[in-house]
């Protein structure tokens, strides 16, 4: 009997003192754990705060389980934590310390850092940081914004106009990045000008076509809004050279005439 | 009624996935550079003579004589103004004991214009447009000869000069 | 009587050697070859005139000879031109023959006047026009005199005049 009661002070204060490791909290601030907005080329940062309550005595250990949209999993170690007990940044694909267990109630930081990839698709990943200790999970929520840059190279020239049978041809080199799963480059351009005169050279004879000395292709006019090239995400790359002519009639007056060519990107998620 | 109110949901359902789906597709746009062109176009002038060689056949006295053939010139030009000159130099033989025809022996007429203009000095005789088509202009050449004119084989030079303007 | 000589020929060729030209920038010129070929030309006009004539009376005031020689009743007035500095041109008289052929005066005894001015013999020719005279227009008035011999029959008698044209080589 009295062994049994032992064993059941024993049970009790085991109980309690679970009940104590049950009952320890910690706090997160923002609730809603941790939300980054990533875009391609930055490193976004974002923070949390974690208040353990006086019974939290232990260390609190997190890692990031999952980060997903869709099918696409990101790897934990793209998401880096710092915190007071780290060694700078670490990556969340293993366990990371949060708090010592020595906090007294304070409350203390943990800055996340996370840069995206072109391979990454635009959206919005959730994911967790889960514990090895028995405190809530941190809800992560990571939005890639869609980007996609346009460089050309040149950015400005000056072309002779000539014949389409006996073309001068100005080459631009196209520099493309994007994190978009599909994307499609268009151009469009209006009159060319010449701003003494108000002279002008119709858009339907400016022309462009992706350079091929194998088998040029045939000059496409610039009177519409023209598709010129898709792909797939990608980064910053030379995705193709094109070639522009500006058609000449024997009515044009002399001179220069100034103008615009635009790239425009469509991007299909 | 219930059918009425079925209907009309779903055509408020289309609608907004109609007018999601434009704004969707509209922010997929962007405009991701552009490029600066500069457009040359060459100024140019091209000059037509409708042929090499005109014929004075001359019998007879001293005085004035016609080309048989016309001489017939085209103009085109892409600049905003542009003017022809003719001009003509002294005749003269390989003898330098005969005296060379003035240019003012010379004279041309053009079109139908009754009158002729002395080359003895540059003369104005076409002027453009660039928006113009070219407009071909027949000009008639007329020698004057003298007594005082020694047989011989006399040459020089008439010298169409163009002027642009752009 | 009017004569021309139409002789010359001339020939202007104008030749243009190139005849399109495509021109750039600023001020082009393109030349036009000229080429003329000027040949001998020669204005001889002659008229025959009486004594009535203004002109006749003109150069018989200003002659002077002897009482005794005959001055004919008719005269010639000659209009003369060239361009060419080779050209001469000479007035030659033949011998007076009788109407009924049967009478002579030799042209020693004939004698001519350009404009009432000396006389010359018309034993040789008599010029008219020398290189000297190129390119002016020479209007001459002839009288003729005859140096009349005892020797000589009256009668009409007629003579042939002729107008030499020479081209120095």
């Amino acid at each position: 009997m009295g062994q049994m009661i032992s064993s059941l002070k024993f049970l009790f204060i085991g109980l309690l003192l679970t009940t104590s490791v049950i009952n320890a909290g910690v706090d997160l601030t923002p609730r809603s754990g941790i939300s980054l907005n990533a875009e391609l080329g930055k490193v976004s940062q974002g923070s949390i705060v974690l208040k353990p309550d006086a019974s939290q005595i232990s260390a609190v250990r997190y890692r990031l389980h999952s980060l997903q949209l869709n099918d696409y999993k990101i790897n934990p170690n793209r998401l880096k934590v710092k915190t007071l007990y780290t060694i700078g940044a670490e990556s969340l694909d293993l366990y990371r310390t949060f708090l010592s267990g020595n906090e007294n109630a304070n409350q203390v930081n943990a800055d996340f850092e996370f840069e995206p990839e072109w391979s990454d698709a635009p959206g919005v990943y959730m994911g967790s940081l889960v514990s090895t200790n028995d405190v809530p999970t941190i809800p992560v929520k990571i939005t890639i914004v869609p980007k996609t840059v346009v460089s050309l190279q040149p950015a400005i020239f000056s072309i002779n106009s000539s014949l389409v049978n006996a073309p001068i041809a100005h080459e631009v080199s196209v520099l493309l990045g994007s994190n978009s799963p599909h994307w499609e480059l268009y151009l469009n351009t209006d009159h060319f000008i010449q701003e003494a005169t108000d002279e002008k050279i119709n858009a339907d004879r400016i022309f462009v076509r992706i350079k091929d000395e194998i088998n040029p292709r045939p000059w496409l006019a610039l009177d519409k809004m023209l598709k010129i090239i898709s792909g797939v995400a990608t980064p910053i790359t030379t995705i193709t050279i094109l070639e522009f002519l500006v058609s000449s009639e024997r009515a044009d007056r002399a001179g220069e005439y100034l103008g615009n060519i635009k790239f425009l990107v469509r991007n299909i998620n | 009624m219930t059918h009425k109110i079925k209907r009309l949901l779903f055509a408020v359902l289309v609608t907004i996935y109609s007018v999601n789906s434009y704004s969707t597709e509209a922010e997929q746009w962007q405009e991701a550079a552009s490029i600066a062109v500069t457009a040359v176009v060459a100024p140019y002038t091209t000059v037509k003579l409708s042929t090499n060689e005109i014929t004075f056949d001359v019998r007879g006295e001293p005085g004035e004589y016609y080309s048989n053939e016309e001489v017939e010139v085209t103009v085109g030009s892409n600049q905003s103004t542009w003017s022809v000159y003719v001009d003509a130099s002294s005749l003269s033989t390989n003898n330098v004991e005969i005296a060379a025809l003035p240019s003012s022996r010379l004279a041309y007429a053009v079109d139908n214009n009754k009158e002729y203009q002395s080359l003895d000095k540059k003369m104005l005789f076409l002027q453009g447009v660039a928006a113009q088509a070219p407009r071909p202009v027949k000009l008639r050449f007329r020698l004057t000869t003298t007594w005082q004119d020694a047989p011989g084989t006399y040459k020089g030079n008439i010298t169409f000069a163009f002027l642009n303007n752009p | 009587m009017k004569l021309s000589l139409a002789s010359s020929k001339l020939a202007l060729l104008l030749i243009s050697i190139i005849p399109s030209l495509v021109l750039s920038t600023g001020e082009a010129k393109i030349d036009v070859r000229v080429q003329a070929d000027i040949h001998s030309s020669m204005h001889m006009q002659w008229q025959k005139l009486s004594e009535r004539d203004e002109r006749y009376q003109q150069a018989r005031v200003k002659l002077k000879m002897e009482s005794d020689w005959i001055l004919l009743p008719y005269g010639l007035y000659v209009e003369l031109q060239t361009n060419d500095v080779n050209k001469m041109v000479a007035l030659r008289i033949d011998d007076l023959i009788s109407t009924d052929k049967k009478r002579t005066i030799t042209k020693d005894q004939f004698y001519i006047s350009i404009n009432g001015g000396e006389l010359y013999s018309a034993i040789e020719d008599l010029p008219l026009l020398s290189p000297n005279d190129r390119g002016v227009m020479k209007k001459q008035i002839l009288l003729f005199i005859l140096k009349v011999k005892p020797s000589n029959y009256a009668g009409s008698y007629a003579a042939n005049f002729k107008f030499i044209t020479n081209t120095l080589p």
